[in-house]
């Protein structure tokens, strides 16, 4: 389920952060398009996904930030620049570690989900404070449906598909995670100020999970001198897998080439 | 006074029931149908927020009366639940249902108490 798309001597490389309740698999393509524009991808499942989906409820958002920050140190050894790049939660995560690695070179985060407000959340939510805050929350699940953060219609019946096997994804959302993302996103939003890299942020206008807000409080609140807000008009949440998927990959290539101190004629 | 009784009468049933709620959550829940866990959760939530108006309401309906203690007495079990949720763990959860259905037990015991002592 994980991947590493590499050159020889390469200089320059991406660290990946899949979603929540999602695997290495919803990057992979954009990950793939990253390395042929001349970067190294790494993208690995975080604690409690994946195989180790039975674990879920247990894990801990301090679990997913400790391992992707292994996972960002071991590549800060052997690459000159390394970037961090996120989707949903995984957004969440690369910037509560560029909060504390200053040497982040910079950031790429898609459809951030620090607040849960999109246009799928149901009509009970009202409810959330119960099932967050007492031990409902290890009771309680979202189930995922449609449209599965995903407006095109072939990419979404392929996924649903895919969904009902637990695989690369689960069908359902542990409210224990919601909790961890939420308590992750608190801290965060906390020292969002601390952020001075370079950042892209891509959200869409129609993110089913997650509304802009959580997008414009990333781009109004990091202190950042190169800062990029994309707003896609043609995808839901998974904006890797949508009908945007193109337009995002070329955004993040131009982004990332416009601040990298090395370009694809010096990696050949 | 009648608004009172009332609150104290809406507190005991409210209470009673999430016990019963919560005792049968716990055959429920080990079913690991995540539908039928999802909507049972979703009712426990409701009872719970009917619990927590029943004692606000019984604290604003006994200020200023002689009976204001009987409604400090009964305020922290209002916040009871979301101790319970934030220091509880998923590889214990057996152990904090458990805590959790005590101090709705207790509750309704002081409940009982403060129906004896108005009455």
């Amino acid at each position: 389920m994980n991947f590493e798309f590499k050159n020889e001597n390469n200089q320059r490389a991406v660290l990946l952060l899949h979603g929540m309740t999602g695997s290495p698999f919803e990057m992979k393509q954009y990950g793939k398009n990253l390395h042929k524009a001349g970067f190294d991808v790494y993208c690995s499942c975080l604690p409690g996904h994946g195989k180790d989906i039975k674990n879920i409820k247990k894990t801990k958002w301090q679990d997913w930030f400790n391992f992707a920050e292994e996972e960002y140190k071991t590549m800060k050894k052997n690459y000159s620049e390394v970037y961090l790049g996120g989707i949903c939660m995984g957004a969440v995560l690369a910037l509560a570690i560029a909060e504390k690695h200053k040497d982040v070179s910079g950031i790429i985060a898609i459809s951030t989900t620090l607040f849960l407000d999109g246009w799928t959340i149901p009509w009970y939510s009202f409810l959330f404070p119960m099932g967050l805050h007492t031990i409902l929350r290890f009771y309680y699940s979202f189930p995922e449906q449609d449209p599965y953060g995903i407006k095109n219609e072939i990419v979404r019946r392929k996924i649903s598909a895919l969904l009902k096997e637990n695989t690369v994804a689960l069908n359902y959302i542990p409210m224990t995670c919601v909790y961890e993302l939420l308590e992750m996103s608190k801290q965060v939003r906390k020292s969002i100020k601390n952020i001075n890299h370079p950042i892209l942020i891509m959200h869409s206008n129609r993110d089913d999970l997650t509304s802009l807000k959580s997008a414009d409080f990333v781009y109004k609140n990091v202190s950042s001198a190169v800062k990029d807000y994309i707003i896609l008009k043609n995808s839901y949440h998974l904006i890797v897998m949508d009908n945007d998927k193109d337009l995002a990959v070329q955004k993040s290539v131009e982004f990332l080439n416009s601040i990298s101190s090395f370009n694809n004629s010096e990696l050949k | 006074m009648k608004l009172l009784i009332y609150s104290l009468i809406s507190f005991l049933i409210f209470n009673s029931s999430l016990i019963m709620a919560f005792i049968a959550g716990k055959v429920i829940f080990k079913k690991e149908n995540i539908n039928l866990s999802s909507n049972y959760s979703i009712f426990l939530s409701v009872l719970l927020i009917f619990y927590f108006l029943s004692i606000l309401a019984f604290n604003l309906f006994s200020f200023n009366t002689k009976y204001f203690g009987y409604g400090i007495l009964i305020l922290p079990f209002l916040f009871m639940p979301f101790v319970i949720g934030r220091i509880s763990k998923y590889e214990r959860i057996n152990f904090y249902a458990n805590m959790q259905i005590i101090t709705l037990i207790w509750s309704f015991l002081a409940g009982v108490l403060i129906m004896l002592g108005i009455s």
